[in-house]
Order: structure tokens, then sequence, then C-alpha cells
């Protein structure tokens, strides 16, 4: 099985919930400034990687688990993704995709606009992280509901 | 392998690409053109919905594709998406054509797709088709000449 956590540029909360997900982020405590810094990919992708679906590893039943961005046509892009897969013979079965923006409060917003559009990344980056932060116990839970559906299949 | 032309709503100038890609139109011909399968259709619907057209002489399925500007986005997902699944880097040929969308195009696809004058829409969509006819034909024919990876 293959999971794809998404999100607007596969920035900050795809790469939260996959990181969780394979275990680079805690599950019972909120992690420290630096913990976020050491996570692959977190605040670095660029605008001309949007759409690039990157591995972040694997969890412990052997899923791949993968970040991907789609701005704001996640839904068509999706739908993109599932069509071609179907086109190419693939057991959609193989395949679960995880929509993750909505966890995104203001501070991330804000803070990942300041750090990947206008390359302010001193004064954004503390921002995204004191959001993701403030809403971190609801990206356990997601990653939680997640593996529960995994166990179950 | 899959050939993709994607646009804005897939129902236009990828249609009219795969059409030359299939020696269906050689030249520009708005009556043609309105025959042809899927031209004009609405497909608002079906954005992001891969739209199989016909197979080549060289076995490579071609399909239609609506996806608003995204093209690059869904290219490159399409790209990482084949590697992963281990259908090989040379699976897709995508082929972007929202540089070939003029404002006549993007005029007439708004009337005919969101507002539905079908009619005044399509004529204007034509008008924009005509001005890249030859371009458009020209990367479809070094598209369809490109040899098989």
């Amino acid at each position: 099985m293959k999971i794809f956590y998404y999100c607007y540029g596969s920035a900050h909360s795809s790469v939260i919930a996959a990181a969780i997900h394979v275990g680079y982020l805690p599950k019972d405590r909120i992690p420290k400034d630096e913990e976020f810094l050491k996570i692959p990919y977190f605040d670095k992708t660029d605008n001309y990687e949007i759409g690039t679906p990157f591995l972040m590893g694997k969890d412990e039943y052997g899923n791949e688990v993968y970040i991907i961005g789609m701005t704001n046509e996640r839904e068509m892009i999706k739908k993109t993704i599932i069509s071609f897969l179907k086109e190419s013979g693939i057991d959609l079965n193989q395949i679960h995709m995880v929509d993750t923006l909505h966890l995104v409060n203001l501070k991330t917003k804000i803070g990942g606009l300041l750090s990947r559009r206008f390359k302010l990344v001193n004064v954004g980056r503390p921002l995204t992280i004191r959001g993701i932060q403030e809403k971190y116990f609801d990206f356990v839970n997601l990653v939680m509901k997640v593996k529960r559906r995994m166990s179950e299949n | 392998m899959k050939v993709i032309y994607a646009d804005y709503w897939g129902s236009y100038i990828s249609v009219v690409a795969a059409s030359i890609h299939l020696g269906i139109l050689e030249e520009y011909d708005e009556e043609k053109i309105r025959s042809i399968k899927g031209f004009g259709e609405n497909n608002f619907s079906k954005l992001g919905e891969l739209i199989f057209f016909a197979e080549d002489q060289k076995s490579r399925r071609i399909y239609i594709l609506g996806v608003k500007k995204s093209g690059r986005i869904a290219e490159r997902a399409l790209n990482g998406i084949s590697k992963i699944f281990g259908l090989g880097k040379n699976d897709v040929d995508f082929v972007d054509l929202y540089i070939y969308e003029n404002v006549f195009t993007k005029m007439g696809g708004f009337l005919s797709q969101k507002l539905c004058f079908k009619s005044a829409g399509e004529k204007l969509v034509l008008i924009g088709i005509k001005r890249n006819f030859n371009k458009l034909k020209n990367l479809v024919h070094k598209m369809k000449e490109k040899p098989l990876k």
C-alpha cells in the first residue's frame, strides 16, 4: 500500500502528518522547534516541485508514505492521479490519499506564505512551527485514523 | 504508452491536438473541428479525469485532459506516480497545451462552459484555435514523430 498525504505545497501539513506516520515525530507529546527542523522536506519545497510526490519513509506495516502538493486544485489533481492509475490497470486498493490542508491554521498559513512565497524564512518558519504545535494532536489523530484503517485492511 | 494532451477544459485545444495526432485533422477546418468527438462538450464535472480518445499507429493511447491552469502540476504528479508504481518513467508523454490558450479561447471557453453560451463561446474558441493552429500542428507533429522510448 502507498499512502499519500497531500496539501497545498508539500511543505508543512502533509510533511507533518507523514512524519508522524513514519515515526519521525512523536504521537504522545508536542515536539520542540528543533525536532521539526530535522524532518526532511519541512518548509523546504519550492514552487516548481509542487505536484512531485516525495517519499518520506515506510511505516511499521511496510506501507510507503509519500507527500505531495496539489495547490488549491487538490480534488482535481487527485482525480487525475486516480484516473491515470485506473487507465494503467493498477489496483486502486494499493493507494490511499489523505488531505491534510484542513489542519492548517492561520499562523501556519501566514508563516508558510512568508517562508515559501516571499522567502522570508527567518520570520515565516517559526510561525509555521507555532501553528503546527497548536494543532499537533489533530495531526496525530488524523494519522491514527489512517493507521487504524490500514490495519483493518 | 500514453500521450496526454491537456488544456484548461479538456474539450477544445486538447481535442484538436489529439485529432491532429491521429490524422483526423490536417488543416484548420471549422466544420470538421466542430464535428470531432468531444469538441465543445461540457466537461466541468470531468475536469481532472483522463478521457481516452483513441490509439495511434504506434499503439500509443491518446488521452485528453482538462486541468485548468494546473498542467505542470498534473504532469509532475503523473510522472512521479508512474515511477512509484513501476510503470516506467517513459510511460507518459504529457503535453501541456495551456501556452496555446489566448484571449479568444479563454473567453470562449468561459462563455461556453461556465455561462452555457455555447454558440457564441465556440465561435470565439475557434477564432483562438485558428490563430495558433500552425504552432499547435507543429508541436503535435513533433510528438507524433517522437520515437517510442
